[in-house]
């Protein structure tokens, strides 16, 4: 059993159903997981107010836990989007150098678009199936195979690919990283 | 493969739900209840919103899998552990169900013993305890008695009493038999069954069938 983290009440304080209670849960207890790098009281709010949403909307809601996931996976979305370009009024000195780490999280997010962007360009559909395939643990040639309806030997030969064309977009990422100037040059 | 699943968490948004799978059938797939060639694995390739939902039901599978496994692990100590207590419990009930047995056959094999009242000083009667007494010692078998009675004691029929008290109210064994002549001694045989006697303190009595008259003589059990 669970230990309950979210105080799930519709707008008038009542406790809302226990199906939408079960979605918000299982939503929240998928993010706190997925996003371990976001603080779990944030995503505790954000499934409370998912929760509070499916229970305004009642019926016209055909899946609770449907929207549960997408609602609150859009909320992890929006935030680190917004997180990362989030604009911080500095002055110099110490205010200075933390903008400084600010700007590091904010090259990251952009290296990691841009990598995500040349993966979806390099990355065929047969190749993010594959990935897909490990994803869902289903790594061995002898499954692959069966999944995409080929022999053994081609699976093996198609993951292997897979795996360069990955392995190949990262290490350019990483080459570029350390004194990236894509976004901006500092001088002096 | 957290880049990868990051990859896949967010470049395929897909908020409108074009083609997606119903919920069962992504739990299908969460919980490898459907076949690896099943075509809803590819709409996860191409939808956030799905994959997202699929990992979902996946970490929930996934964490009822190690509490079930963790549950049976449980049980299965418990059982053992009942299984080792039921086992020793039983060894120890066998061991000692045995022994008793044992010590059962080895008591119900009659055993010998002659008692020899010839000399005997007896006394007459519940109120006569005054007079000094012989003790005479027995098992707590099945005895095949031979007793020798005092002096000039009559031939005839004999009730051989093994009582806790003189007047006789409780009578751990009895056995009948003829006083015969033996070369100017009456001895009476008879076969007592004593397993069921306490170790202890009793009186032999004789009582002689013609006039009924009762002697008493101390008698001690013990336990084999």
């Amino acid at each position: 059993m669970t230990r309950t983290k979210l105080h799930l009440v519709d707008k008038h304080g009542n406790t809302i159903s226990s199906v939408n209670r079960a979605a918000a849960e299982a939503a929240f207890a998928w993010a706190e997981r997925e996003f371990p790098q976001i603080d779990p009281a944030l995503v505790a709010d954000w499934a409370e107010e998912v929760g509070k949403t499916i229970e305004t909307y009642g019926q016209r809601v055909e899946s609770p836990k449907r929207y549960a996931f997408a609602a609150l996976h859009g909320k992890v979305r929006q935030w680190m989007r917004s997180k990362a370009s989030k604009e911080i009024p500095v002055g110099i000195g110490v205010d200075l150098e933390k903008w400084v780490g600010v700007e590091n999280g904010i090259q990251r997010m952009m290296d990691r678009t841009i990598l995500f962007n040349e993966l979806k360009a390099k990355l065929n559909e047969r190749d993010n199936f594959i990935l897909m395939l490990l994803l869902q643990d289903i790594s061995t040639p002898a499954g692959v195979a069966e999944a995409l309806g080929v022999n053994y030997a081609a699976a093996a030969q198609a993951i292997h690919r897979v795996k360069n064309r990955i392995a190949a977009s990262m290490a350019q990422s990483e080459k570029e990283e350390p004194e990236s100037d894509r976004y901006c040059r500092v001088k002096g | 493969m957290d880049i990868i699943k990051d990859y896949f968490l967010e470049t395929n948004p897909n908020p409108e739900r074009k083609g997606c799978p119903d919920e069962a059938t992504l739990q299908g797939l969460a919980e490898d209840r459907l076949p690896v060639s099943h075509p809803a694995r590819l709409h996860l390739a191409s939808c956030s919103e799905c994959f997202a939902e699929y990992r979902g039901y996946r970490f929930a599978w996934q964490d009822a899998h190690k509490r079930r496994r963790r549950l049976v692990q449980w049980a299965a100590a418990a059982v053992l552990v009942a299984s080792a207590g039921a086992a020793t419990f039983w060894s120890v009930e066998h061991h000692l169900a045995q022994r008793e047995v044992q010590q059962q056959v080895a008591a119900a094999v009659p055993v010998d013993a002659t008692v020899n009242l010839l000399d005997a000083g007896t006394f007459r009667g519940p109120d006569d305890a005054a007079t000094p007494i012989q003790q005479v010692l027995l098992p707590a078998a099945v005895v095949r008695l031979s007793v020798i009675l005092p002096r000039f004691s009559q031939t005839g029929h004999y009730d051989i009493r093994i009582a806790k008290d003189k007047e006789a109210s409780y009578v751990v064994a009895h056995g009948e038999g003829e006083g015969i002549d033996n070369a100017g001694t009456t001895v009476v045989k008879v076969v007592l069954d004593l397993r069921g006697a306490k170790a202890g303190m009793y009186f032999l009595a004789t009582v002689r069938g013609a006039d009924n008259g009762v002697y008493y003589y101390p008698l001690k059990i013990n336990q084999r």
